[in-house]
């Protein structure tokens, strides 16, 4: 990357011109399409959003927006209390609990959300395994609908909670809390007037990504609340039905309370920052040292692991069932390594006869078009990376503010713009890597701007001042520095893309069907095994990458919701 | 207005469970404190980082309780009293206002805890303001004032209480040279208006002379000395008191001659002999001394004839000039001499020239090596 001013500049163009092209353009052409649907303004597509109107469009509003509510007051009130308690309390396997607290974060929105119907749902394991304990003739309970959504919400999204008020509480001032003290407050009055006052910026925060989440959560809604009405799941309902205009109107409606989220969410953070400048001292732990407390809090931490475990366990369960067989039972009657002795038959037929197995094949479809989009984003996170932590020229808060806006754009929003603005590509195996390439984008920027900025420039003006060329100074110190964090952004592209759902079901082909789109077959033919096999292998892929990446990160790098 | 008495009182920290007030007071205890101030007195507790200053005044506030040992108000023992319920006002090294409230929050906040009546919250913390110069702040941000500014609120919110007493945690430490000297003279104002009584931890020795009634040094844990700033500065008893505070060096000498009539007879290790006229009981022949030598003892002076409190062949190897005085650093027998004198009246020394030194033996006294 010679930073001569033409190479400059070309680094410089491109990186502006990418999101406009594939983020800012689509999106306009889908609010533009829904405004001028025959040519001619009309809010005529608008119509079913007036309020006061008994319309099924303001009802899937309504209840995307309530439903997204009531995940964020469920999330907050699991995360923000657990977030408190590992910060200031002391007990027994709290360092593995407070690891096991973030695994939700690892679980595909699509795996988790089919981990929860088998585990709750209508013939789940909880609810099969309690009418047998109790000897009951029905089950007590089945879990669907919108009360299963928002179950599965809270427990992905909760982890935004926690890691919000850890952090902020990290940052607390203790001498805020010890000031308060010895002016006579006690212990609620600290934590209501002091603590929760200070923490709220983070919540916050943490509020409106939740928010934002759950209105473009796609797979739980589609999984558990097909006949309900849900903003993201009527998108893909009108789409089936062939009503594109409805669907562009309905798009541009769940872009736009996204990005209301968004800006209150920027400016939130302003506050944020200035109330959480902290002075660096952190709270000391209050270690509890009455026995009986101590192995309270150590049996309500092992029981909350296994529920944050459940799914994972559910899943992996699953993966050894024998497909077909699972019906009534509490527990799949049989087992078998055929799922995963398949896979290996497969790869060793593959590397033998050198022709793809027809299982294999969704998972070659996810590996190119994943590969494909991932070397893209790289390529492009560097240069906007260069772009705007070093040129910084002017304009660069435009170009942050598209590659943010791909970060608010919810996966259906993303697919329905892409389909909207090229026509020629629907339908084509070109589109669904382009919009992996769209909603990861602001990923491997974040990733490797936030390396970058670590490397003073200092370090680059040694390495000139020592004689290096610039072609030198970037090949031997700053890509050596910014590599790691680039590529562990990439790893967790790549997992996460791997089994990317929400964009993908409007815009596969049959040329290009993925792992994600074999896994939802494979659901509703009742090859429960298969099904699990697959999220299986995803899930230690994803374990693995996460691990790499805090190895080589420090900090993990948001995933993509849906 | 209370008195406070630390009756041997003693802090242990679990390894690894520091305090974390204090930097490197990692695993430092408080060990066997005893400590009285009295109703209305300004005691500072001085001590180079890590000497258990910080842990004391937090137990005193009520942060960390004594692992032996009583505190008492009054007559009243406050170990097992909780901070909020000591009515201790503390004011600390980073002020910890809380920024999410406004400059008149800040200051009400203790009020507001005591649940005062809307009219009396106002008038006081508008005459709290008022002591501490901030009078018309009360909307400000606390974010959006200046660093002595922070301090003044972070004052008027311990003050507007009532406290019993006032606890300081090196409050001048952030602050630049200047504001510090105003606000260390505004303080020592309020405190005497006030006569609160007032623990102020601090490592600045200048400050804590300049400030208190009475000044405990501590070291490693332990209280060495506690007196007033006068007889601290001019007669301390240690060694570590000697240099620290009062800028001595101590050296080690046997006595030669006990009744000596102006003052008793010491003879260093390379064989130049002082005069030590320090007013205690006087020592037996051949005792051995650690005599303490303060830099204005040591004066130079023209050549003559050797004897008692006569240092030849000193060699000026450093000059620091600091306007109203100038210090010279003087190499002897293997040792250096710290000499400070008034930069006028007398021709300065250059770095290299020889010198001859005498000392006053009004000046010198002989002080009690602490344990290592």
């Amino acid at each position: 990357m010679k930073a001569t001013g033409a190479a400059r500049t070309a680094v410089t163009a491109v990186v502006a011109a990418l999101p406009l092209a594939i983020v800012v353009y689509p999106a306009a052409v889908t609010l533009g399409r829904s405004l001028f649907p025959d040519g001619t303004f009309s809010l005529g597509l608008y119509a079913d959003f007036v309020p006061f109107l008994d319309s099924p469009d303001l009802e899937a509003l309504e209840k995307s927006v309530l439903l997204s509510l009531a995940s964020v007051v469920l999330a907050g009130a699991i995360g923000v209390p657990l977030g408190l308690l590992l910060e200031w309390f002391d007990f027994p396997g709290k360092g593995i609990l407070g690891s096991l607290l973030t695994l939700p974060v690892a679980l595909p929105p699509l795996i988790g959300t089919l981990a929860f119907y088998f585990l709750y749902g209508e013939s789940g394991i909880v609810p099969r395994g309690l009418e047998a304990l109790l000897a009951l003739d029905a089950v007590p309970f089945r879990l669907g609908g919108i009360p299963a959504v928002l179950l599965v919400h809270a427990y992905t999204l909760y982890v935004f909670f926690y890691l919000f008020t850890r952090a902020a509480c990290r940052r607390l001032d203790r001498a805020a809390i010890e000031a308060a003290r010895s002016l006579g407050a006690s212990g609620p009055s600290v934590l209501f007037r002091v603590i929760l006052p200070l923490l709220f910026p983070a919540i916050a925060g943490a509020g409106l990504l939740v928010f934002m989440t759950s209105m473009a959560s796609f797979s739980a809604p589609y999984i558990f609340a097909t006949p309900e009405r849900i903003l993201s799941l009527e998108i893909f309902h009108s789409r089936e039905r062939g009503d594109v205009a409805r669907s562009l109107a309905q798009t541009t409606v769940l872009t736009l309370a996204s990005l209301g989220a968004l800006a209150v969410f920027r400016g939130a953070g302003g506050i944020g920052r200035a109330a959480l400048e902290g002075h660096g001292i952190a709270p000391r732990r209050i270690g509890r040292k009455r026995p009986i407390a101590t192995a309270a809090a150590a049996a309500a931490a092992t029981l909350l692991a296994i529920l944050l475990l459940l799914p994972h366990l559910t899943v992996l369960l699953l993966s050894f069932a024998e497909n077909g067989t699972w019906t009534t039972e509490v527990l799949p009657p049989r087992y078998t390594l055929e799922n995963f002795a398949e896979f290996f038959r497969a790869i060793l037929a593959l590397v033998r006869e050198g022709a793809m197995p027809a299982l294999l094949e969704p998972a070659g479809h996810s590996l190119w078009m994943t590969a494909a989009a991932t070397a893209v984003n790289v390529v492009f996170g560097v240069a906007a990376a260069f772009v705007l932590v070093r040129y910084r020229p002017r304009g660069s808060k435009w170009i942050e503010a598209t590659i943010l806006l791909a970060w608010a754009l919810p996966g259906t929003a993303v697919a329905v713009n892409l389909l909207t603005a090229f026509p020629n590509l629907a339908g084509t195996v070109a589109v669904l890597p382009l919009a992996y390439v769209v909603r990861n984008l602001p990923v491997l920027v974040r990733s490797s701007s936030t390396s970058l900025a670590q490397v003073p420039p200092s370090l680059e003006e040694a390495a000139r001042g020592l004689g290096h060329g610039r072609a030198g100074t970037f090949r031997r110190v700053l890509l050596p520095l910014v590599m790691p964090g680039v590529l562990a952004g990439a790893l967790l592209v790549f997992v996460t893309t791997l089994g990317e759902f929400v964009a993908t079901i409007l815009l596969y082909t049959p040329r290009n069907v993925p792992i994600s789109m074999q896994i939802a077959a494979d659901f509703r033919e009742y090859n429960f095994g298969s099904a699990a096999a697959y999220g299986v292998v995803l899930l230690v892929l994803i374990v693995l990458a996460l691990f790499a990446s805090r190895r080589f990160f420090g900090r993990g790098v948001g995933l993509a919701g849906g | 207005m209370s008195s406070v008495r630390l009756d041997r009182v003693e802090k242990l920290f679990r390894a690894g469970g520091g305090p974390g007030g204090d930097g490197a007071a990692e695993n430092v205890a408080v060990r066997d404190l005893s400590l009285e101030v009295k109703e209305a007195e300004f005691v500072s507790i001085l001590g180079p980082s890590g000497c258990g200053k910080t842990t004391t005044l937090r137990m005193v506030a009520g942060f960390e309780s004594p692992t032996k040992g009583e505190i008492y108000f009054d007559s009243e023992p406050v170990s097992h009293v909780p901070p909020e319920r000591r009515r201790a006002g503390m004011v600390f090294q980073n002020y910890a206002l809380f920024p999410h409230l406004d400059v008149w929050d800040n200051v009400a906040f203790g009020l507001r805890m005591k649940k005062l009546g809307r009219s009396e919250t106002e008038s006081r913390v508008l005459g709290a303001l008022e002591t501490v110069g901030l009078a018309g702040y009360g909307a400000r941000p606390v974010q959006g004032i200046s660093g002595g500014e922070q301090q003044r609120v972070a004052l008027a919110r311990a003050l507007v209480t009532e406290p019993r007493i006032l606890l300081l945690d090196e409050p001048l430490s952030n602050l630049d040279a200047r504001l510090r000297d105003e606000m260390r003279r505004s303080l020592r104002e309020i405190q005497r208006r006030l006569g609160v009584t007032t623990i102020f931890v601090t490592h600045d020795q200048r400050e804590a002379l300049s400030l208190s009634d009475r000044v405990a040094v501590m070291r490693g844990g332990r209280l060495l000395e506690f007196d007033a700033p006068e007889r601290l500065y001019s007669r301390p008893k240690t060694a570590f008191v000697a240099r620290f505070v009062s800028d001595a060096e101590i050296v080690r000498a046997t006595v030669s001659d006990a009744a000596n009539p102006g003052g008793f007879l010491a003879r260093l290790e390379d064989g130049a002999v002082l005069a030590v006229d320090d007013g205690e009981p006087r020592p037996r022949d051949g005792e051995r001394v650690a005599v303490a030598v303060p830099p204005d003892a040591l004066k130079p002076e023209p050549d003559g004839p050797p004897g008692p409190g006569r240092l030849d062949g000193g060699r000026v190897v450093r000059r620091d000039f600091f306007g109203a005085t100038v210090e010279y650093r003087v190499a002897r027998g293997g040792a250096e001499w710290r000499v400070r004198r008034p930069s006028r009246g007398e021709p300065l020394l250059d770095e290299g020239s020889a010198v001859r030194l005498a000392a006053d033996p009004a000046r010198l006294f002989r002080v009690a090596e602490e344990r290592a």
